[in-house]
């Protein structure tokens, strides 16, 4: 056998075979390799990783026309946007759980979500406790005001001298109501600095369409009152504890929940539309162990 | 080809030592050895894949794509009963099956 024919015959060989493992690769699995496809940047394919090996598979001599045109699958890869201080793994895996499309999850989802935000960040949430639950868990979030914590309450005595110079802080404005449960002290010299907290923390949710809610309102609302809950943002992992302190907003709004200018800022969602894909689970801390704030 | 998680336990040097037949130029070694290399890995992926959800489907390929080797090993011990030995037996099947290919080639006049 001559050294061409030799090459040629184990390529051809070898090239059809590898051709038949990896069009049942991409039959079998299409839906989670076009998925990783999406999340990687096109020239990190290229460069190395799993999904740069599955592209330059495919783009073997005679193997391009077998499998799909990976290339066009990919033509339009989004960024797998990664906070700095969480591990692309926390993302990605979060991320993975998630519906493509917003709609609110099923308790599967729910279930795993919870388990994958206890091993990040070792707080135990769940969508439900002690019976009740939000109609969602997984919704868009948008922005609100400052609460009045007192009568009188005004966005200089709000936000403190040093505060005001935030111009994003100050210019969200204060509410024009109260919160759900009203002033978070009867007056300016009683606000402590828990009260101070869970204003700056707060996030408003639809707790009217809790399951159950107008079943039981006096108790719901009580329960519901400064709810602790854990609200991610999927797409970066930033996180940050917050309690519940009004409820809304209206399902016309197009929004699942709000969060204070603070929560917002913390969330990564502070700019531009002001509003973002979060998750939101119920803290079980009984003994009021775990603070308020960014996580 | 880049290192990946299961060359810990995967060996892919009998490609290049099997590739070492004599009339073959070096530049044929090294395609033969990459369409070797990706066919393994291609075999693989697929026996890890077809063994878990198409949730923790995504998750080992953020884990790989990622490199974190042992948070992807973790994550298929903890899923596929005897990963390990499933990928040696694909990487070995798939060893002895090339390597009749490469005599089939000495065999061919």
């Amino acid at each position: 056998m001559s050294r061409s024919s030799t090459y040629h015959f184990i390529k051809k060989r070898w090239t059809n075979k590898h051709k038949d493992v990896s069009r049942r690769l991409w039959e079998k699995h299409k839906d989670a390799l076009v998925w990783i496809g999406e999340k990687v940047p096109a020239k990190e394919k290229l460069a190395s990783g799993a999904i740069g090996a599955l592209m330059i598979s495919n783009t073997l001599p005679g193997t391009t026309a077998v499998v799909p045109n990976i290339a066009g699958e990919f033509s339009k890869p989004k960024e797998v946007e990664i906070h700095q201080n969480e591990t692309p793994t926390f993302v990605s895996t979060l991320s993975a759980s998630l519906p493509d499309k917003m709609r609110p999850l099923s308790s599967e989802e729910e279930n795993s979500v919870a388990k994958i935000l206890f091993d990040e960040f070792k707080i135990a949430v769940s969508a439900s406790l002690d019976g009740k639950r939000l109609n969602r868990s997984y919704g868009y979030i948008g922005a609100e005001q400052h609460l009045a914590r007192f009568p009188g309450d005004s966005m200089v005595t709000h936000l403190g001298a040093k505060a005001v110079e935030n111009k994003l802080f100050y210019s969200s404005g204060m509410a024009p109501g109260l919160g759900a449960w009203r002033y978070f002290a009867s007056s300016k010299n009683e606000l402590t600095q828990k009260d101070i907290e869970r204003e700056k923390w707060y996030i408003a949710v639809p707790t009217f369409n809790a399951p159950g809610y107008l079943e039981n309102t006096r108790e719901y609302s009580k329960w519901f009152k400064y709810r602790k809950m854990l609200v991610v943002n999927p797409k970066t992992g930033q996180a940050v504890v917050v309690d519940i302190a009004d409820a809304g907003p209206a399902e016309w709004t197009g929004k699942h929940l709000g969060g204070s200018p603070e929560v917002m800022a913390y969330l990564g969602l502070q700019h531009g539309m002001r509003k973002g894909a979060v998750l939101y689970f119920f803290i079980d801390d009984p003994d009021d162990k775990i603070p308020l704030g960014s996580v | 080809m880049k290192k990946y998680f299961y060359h810990d336990i995967v060996d892919v040097t009998w490609i290049e030592e099997a590739l070492d037949i004599g009339d073959l130029s070096k530049t044929e070694k090294a395609e033969l050895a990459q369409i070797a290399q990706l066919h393994l890995h291609d075999a693989i992926l697929d026996v890890i894949l077809s063994e878990l959800s198409e949730r923790d489907k995504k998750v080992f390929l953020a884990n790989m794509h990622y490199d974190i080797n042992e948070k992807t090993w973790k994550h298929l011990n903890e899923n596929i009963d005897k990963i390990e030995g499933k990928i040696i037996k694909i990487a070995e099947d798939l060893k002895t099956e090339l390597k009749k290919d490469l005599a089939d080639a000495k065999g061919v006049k």
